[in-house]
């Protein structure tokens, strides 16, 4: 499929918070059982030797590009230096395109959120018979891939598209309005192309729901309204912030949707990376991008661990037993 | 502690060992490819671009070359981009994985430089004496193989002024239906004949152009039409674009006219690929004497009369229609617009961050 998947696979602990937490986690959480015995670490090799080939080498590759010299033409000069980092931190532009990654990261998660939700709260509550059939339904969208999904927004959004040529017939609007080729298409197209992901997280996330605590605050007095408020978004805000996580990391390292929707005014990291590395052949360039994600990304991460960290203090007094 | 996984480590290490060796030992192979030591048949490898460049290039010369050559046999690596192959010769630059590759002359002095390529023996290539100036190497180096050029690209059923000149593109009932693919090797030419339309001399002072290009920017529908600018054409996606005439000239015989491709009436700009020797190539004899064939009139006649684009070499004489339709003609030959694109080398990196940030605005 396309990069946004591999991102995915790289990137993003898994919606119980990573092996990393239960492996370094603080003094609270127990270490889990005895340490891993022979047979453990044996079928542990081929997966951690594929990674170390796959992953850690190339990192190290661009780590290392990332220490190079920039010369004309595309050529490298071969060095150690931190000139090509300062080179990119002082030009305005490349703020520029993290300020525009983040925007996108964050506009596409919060328009995410607010669809996947109701999407879940649905699917997780519903005792209808037809449940496993609405829950493929849900993510069926993962079946095809992001490029042809893309492409159709483009049928869909685009000046000779769908939505402008019904608007142009009904003489609602004079001209095409502008839903394509810009940062709008690109939310639009991103938003879809993420909920199945935000509506599995959430809908993993959401194990403390359960129907007696709404019963029993209703019982208590509270309209729905106020158990909404007070019981179902408390208790499936783990869920809502593993799908935050998961959406805003995706739409920060998402290519496809940017270039092919954005109509090359959407200036993103991830489009950047490519144009400096194949347009401009200026590979240490490229490099420091790439560095420069990946901390964006171990930041995003920190945060997210915090919050959940904080969350779970919140919830009554457990010691961040259960999730 | 450590005693535990010390094994693991050791049958790691001599597993990653392996691992490395066989990969090596592959990449040894595909190298030099099957060579036959003893004068039997040997195998070139060619890195050519993709897609339909590919089909007409295998169709009328290397099948050809390899009837002549009975010999040699050429495999076809087919790959995106210049950039691709300056990254795959680099990292197998002891032991290239091509014989021959195609790379844009604006790159190709880069690989030059680094040892990639290897300088010709103008006595195995003969040919190089037939061709045009423009396609000659100053240097020794791979001569030029393919001559395209910037066009102008409308859809005949969405325009009924048909666009004559650079400057119709700024005509003010194209306004929001123009897509300009520009932050690459396009707008570089682009900005080469904005240049020479407004009597400047681009290797001065290119912000004539870059002011010219911001006030086209507004009418500017998208600076990167999906999944090329040809097809956002030949859809009516967009009504004006700007593209290859070779590619253009393709898509006006596969959307049956819908797209049309206009040699502006101030000239065009073109774009050169050049033919390259692998530097430490197992073949080099095999390798010039397939690029001598690559450049010669015969080929050139065959692959330009398939796929629209000019000769490098004199002696080729395309049909007249295909002439017409391409700089070959005439006509287009008084009104070529210069460039020199080993000068731009050094330049191309700053322009194209010119035309982003200052025209398209990121």
């Amino acid at each position: 499929m396309s990069g946004t998947a591999t991102a995915a696979g790289d990137t993003v602990p898994g919606p119980k918070g990573g092996p990393r937490t239960a492996a370094s986690g603080d003094g609270a959480r127990a270490p889990r059982g005895p340490r891993p015995g022979r047979t453990a670490l044996f079928l542990l090799a081929p997966g951690a030797l594929a990674l170390l080939f796959t992953y850690a080498m190339p990192l190290v590759w661009v780590v290392r590009m990332a220490l190079n010299e920039p010369l004309d033409g595309g050529a490298i000069r071969q060095t150690l230096t931190f000139g090509t980092f300062t080179q990119v931190l002082r030009d305005g532009h490349y703020w520029k395109v993290i300020g525009q990654t983040l925007q996108l990261g964050v506009l596409v998660t919060v328009f995410t959120l607010l669809l996947a939700y109701p999407v879940a709260l649905f699917l997780a509550r519903t005792t209808s018979r037809w449940r496993s059939l609405l829950m493929a339904l849900a993510v069926a969208p993962l079946l095809i891939s992001s490029v042809a999904r893309t492409f159709g927004w483009m049928a869909i959004l685009g000046n000779q598209g769908l939505i402008n040529k019904t608007l142009q017939a009904l003489a609602l609007t004079d001209g095409p309005l502008p839903l394509a080729n810009n940062m709008t298409g690109v939310v639009i197209a991103s938003v879809e192309i993420y909920m199945p992901f935000a509506i599995l997280a959430m809908i993993s996330g959401f194990g403390r729901l359960e129907p007696e605590l709404e019963r029993a605050a209703a019982s208590l007095g509270a309209n729905r309204l106020a158990v909404l408020r007070r019981v179902v978004l408390p208790l499936t805000l783990p869920g809502v912030l593993t799908a935050a996580l998961l959406v805003f990391v995706l739409s920060l390292s998402g290519y496809v949707t940017p270039r092919l929707i954005g109509g090359g005014r959407v200036f993103v990291l991830a489009t950047e990376i490519y144009d400096e590395a194949i347009t401009s052949l200026n590979w240490p360039v490229a490099a420091v991008l790439s560095v420069l994600l990946l901390v964006l990304f171990g930041i995003v991460i920190v945060l997210y661990q915090r919050a959940q960290r904080a969350l779970e203090r919140r919830f009554t007094g457990e010691k961040g037993a259960s999730r | 502690m450590t005693a535990v996984p010390r094994p693991l480590v050791t049958a790691a290490g001599v597993a990653a060992a392996a691992l490395l060796v066989t990969s090596c030992a592959t990449s040894a192979t595909t190298a030099s490819g099957d060579s036959g030591a003893d004068g039997g048949k040997q195998t070139i490898t060619f890195m050519g671009f993709f897609g339909t460049f590919q089909d007409s290039f295998t169709k009328t010369v290397i099948e050809p070359f390899e009837k002549a050559n009975p010999d040699i046999s050429v495999k076809y690596v087919p790959i995106q981009n210049s950039a691709e192959v300056l990254a795959k010769l680099r990292a197998s630059k002891k032991n290239p994985t091509a014989d021959v590759a195609l790379m844009d002359s604006s790159v190709a002095p880069t690989a030059n430089e680094e040892g990639l390529f290897a300088k010709l023996d103008s006595a195995q290539v003969p040919n190089l004496s037939e061709l045009v100036d423009e396609a000659r190497s100053k240097n020794g180096y791979g001569p030029g193989v393919t001559l395209d050029s910037l066009s102008i690209l409308y859809n005949s059923k969405a325009v009924d002024k048909a666009p004559t000149s650079w400057n119709d593109l700024w005509d003010a009932s194209y306004r929001g239906k123009l897509a300009m693919p520009i932050a690459d090797t396009r707008g570089v030419a682009l900005i080469v004949a904005l240049e020479k339309i407004l009597g400047k001399d681009y290797k001065k002072d290119i912000d004539p152009a870059i002011d010219r290009l911001k006030e086209l920017a507004p009418s500017v529908e998208t600076w990167q039409p999906s999944p090329d600018v040809y097809t956002a054409v030949q859809s009516g996606e967009a009504d004006i674009a700007v593209g290859w005439n070779a590619r253009g000239q393709f898509y006006k015989d596969t959307s049956g006219g819908v797209v049309q491709p206009v040699l502006p009436e101030e000239g065009t700009v073109k774009q050169i690929n050049t033919i390259n020797l692998v530097a430490n190539s197992g073949h080099a004899d095999a390798a010039q004497k397939f690029i001598d064939y690559a450049i010669g009139a015969k080929a050139q006649k065959a692959f330009d009369d398939d796929a629209y684009y000019a000769p490098v070499n004199r002696n080729a004489q395309l049909k007249s229609e295909v002439a017409a339709r391409t700089t070959a003609s005439a006509e287009q030959q008084k009104r070529q617009i210069p460039v020199d694109w080993s000068w731009m080398t050094s330049r191309y990196t700053a322009w194209v961050d010119r035309i982003k940030r200052e025209v398209i605005g990121g």
